[in-house]
């Protein structure tokens, strides 16, 4: 080496080009960092955009089937609310009136219940309540035969889609003999149940 | 030997130029100048990028808003449908008694005749509804008591025990059946117990499935 390389060396500091390497790397460790942090949130973004436009589709179609079915909807749940019981005393969203506080009227049992009583079934209130959505009836006839029971209870399952009978039975009279050919009014007692508002 | 005619600032200068640590010094600066521009694009492109997206979220959230807005139009709608749907079970699984009773009657044969029966629900599952608990039958005991015609064939009640099972809700079984022998002057009597299961398939009671409220 000669004099003036050695002099040279001397002279201008080696540290100063580590300090500006360093100084140039980090500069680039922090660009590339910055830059990975704003992809990042922007994937991040992208996929919250994403949510949202299924968000979007989901309500939007549902608010379309609710609009579609709208009558239908409101004519199933009109027939179905129809068939749901009140308790006696119970009214729409009215106060009781003193008239019809006795709960043994007749007047105030469901629809299903009249129809039993009017072909000549006895009922009874039942105060065994499975659930607290229920209205529980016992009901005993001796005067219907089975060609008739069969329709009549075929008929107010039809007409009340909330009816659910937990026991039937039916029997002959011991008065009548087993192979009997004559119309047989039969022994009949039936306990059902009906849904009912709280 | 110190050099007499070069200047110190010269030396420097020199220094600078040759020395090896400089030289990659300014390696690394001139690399770091290039990965500059290829950073400020990338810069400007996730800016753009960001930009864009945020206006879309701000477009999204304003659409979500209002579709609410619409959707809130029929929330009474909604809590019909919600309940109509919480009446499903009890649409499709409840048994009607009245098709068990003409499954039964269609399937006496002549030689017998049904003194007693009885339909009893043994099992309730709980169904719950927006206001409370609904008891629902999932299990009916169904027992057929009567007599044999004196003389008849013996294999009668086998035939219509087997004939009865099959018009019966699918997956319902026999639990016991009892024959009585025939006395003198009064006929064989017979007892069948059957378990039928109240799951709403009941195509052999001659009954199609009850629609779903939540196919609405």
């Amino acid at each position: 080496m000669n004099s003036i390389s050695e002099t040279s060396s001397q002279a201008a500091n080696p540290r100063v080009a580590w300090i500006v390497i360093a100084g140039v790397l980090l500069l680039l460790v922090g660009e590339g960092l910055w830059l990975w942090h704003q992809a990042r949130s922007n994937s991040g973004l992208d996929q919250e955009n994403g949510q949202l436009r299924e968000a979007l589709v989901r309500i939007k179609a549902r608010t379309d089937e609710l609009r579609t079915g709208e009558a239908h909807i409101k004519a199933l749940y009109a027939r179905l609310n129809d068939a749901i019981a009140l308790r006696k005393g119970q009214s729409d969203d009215r106060l009781p009136l003193p008239r019809s506080a006795n709960p043994n009227d007749p007047k105030a049992d469901p629809p299903v219940i009249k129809a039993f009583r009017e072909s000549g079934c006895e009922v009874t209130r039942s105060p065994n309540e499975l659930g607290n959505l229920s209205v529980t009836y016992a009901l005993g006839s001796s005067g219907i035969e089975f060609h008739r029971l069969v329709p009549l209870i075929a008929q107010q399952e039809n007409s009340n889609t909330f009816l659910v009978i937990d026991n039937l039975t039916l029997e002959r009279p011991e008065s009548t003999a087993a192979f009997s050919k004559k119309p047989t009014a039969l022994n009949a007692r039936l306990v059902l149940r009906l849904l009912a508002n709280p | 030997m110190k050099p007499l005619f070069v200047s110190q600032e010269n030396i420097i200068k020199r220094a600078y130029r040759r020395d090896r640590w400089f030289r990659l010094a300014g390696g690394v600066v001139i690399l770091g100048l290039f990965l500059q521009l290829g950073a400020a694009y990338q810069a400007i492109q996730l800016t753009i990028q960001g930009n864009s997206l945020a206006s879309q979220s701000r477009i999204l959230g304003s659409a979500i808003a209002s579709a609410n807005q619409a959707r809130m139009k029929y929330a009474e709608l909604e809590k019909k449908l919600a309940e109509l749907q919480s009446w499903g079970p009890i649409l499709t699984n409840r048994l009607p008694a009245s098709a068990v009773l003409a499954a039964i009657e269609q399937a006496i044969p002549d030689g017998l005749v049904i003194s007693r029966l009885s339909l009893k629900a043994v099992r309730q599952t709980p169904i719950k509804l927006s206001t409370g608990v609904f008891m629902l039958p999932r299990t009916y005991q169904l027992l057929v008591g009567g007599e044999r015609e004196q003389g008849s064939d013996a294999g009668l009640i086998e035939r219509f025990s087997r004939n009865l099972l099959a018009k019966m809700p699918s997956a319902s079984r026999q639990l016991g059946q009892h024959v009585g022998a025939e006395a003198t002057g009064r006929p064989g009597t017979f007892q069948l117990v059957l378990e039928l299961p109240a799951n709403g398939n009941y195509h052999s009671l001659g009954l199609s499935p009850v629609q779903q409220p939540e196919n609405l």
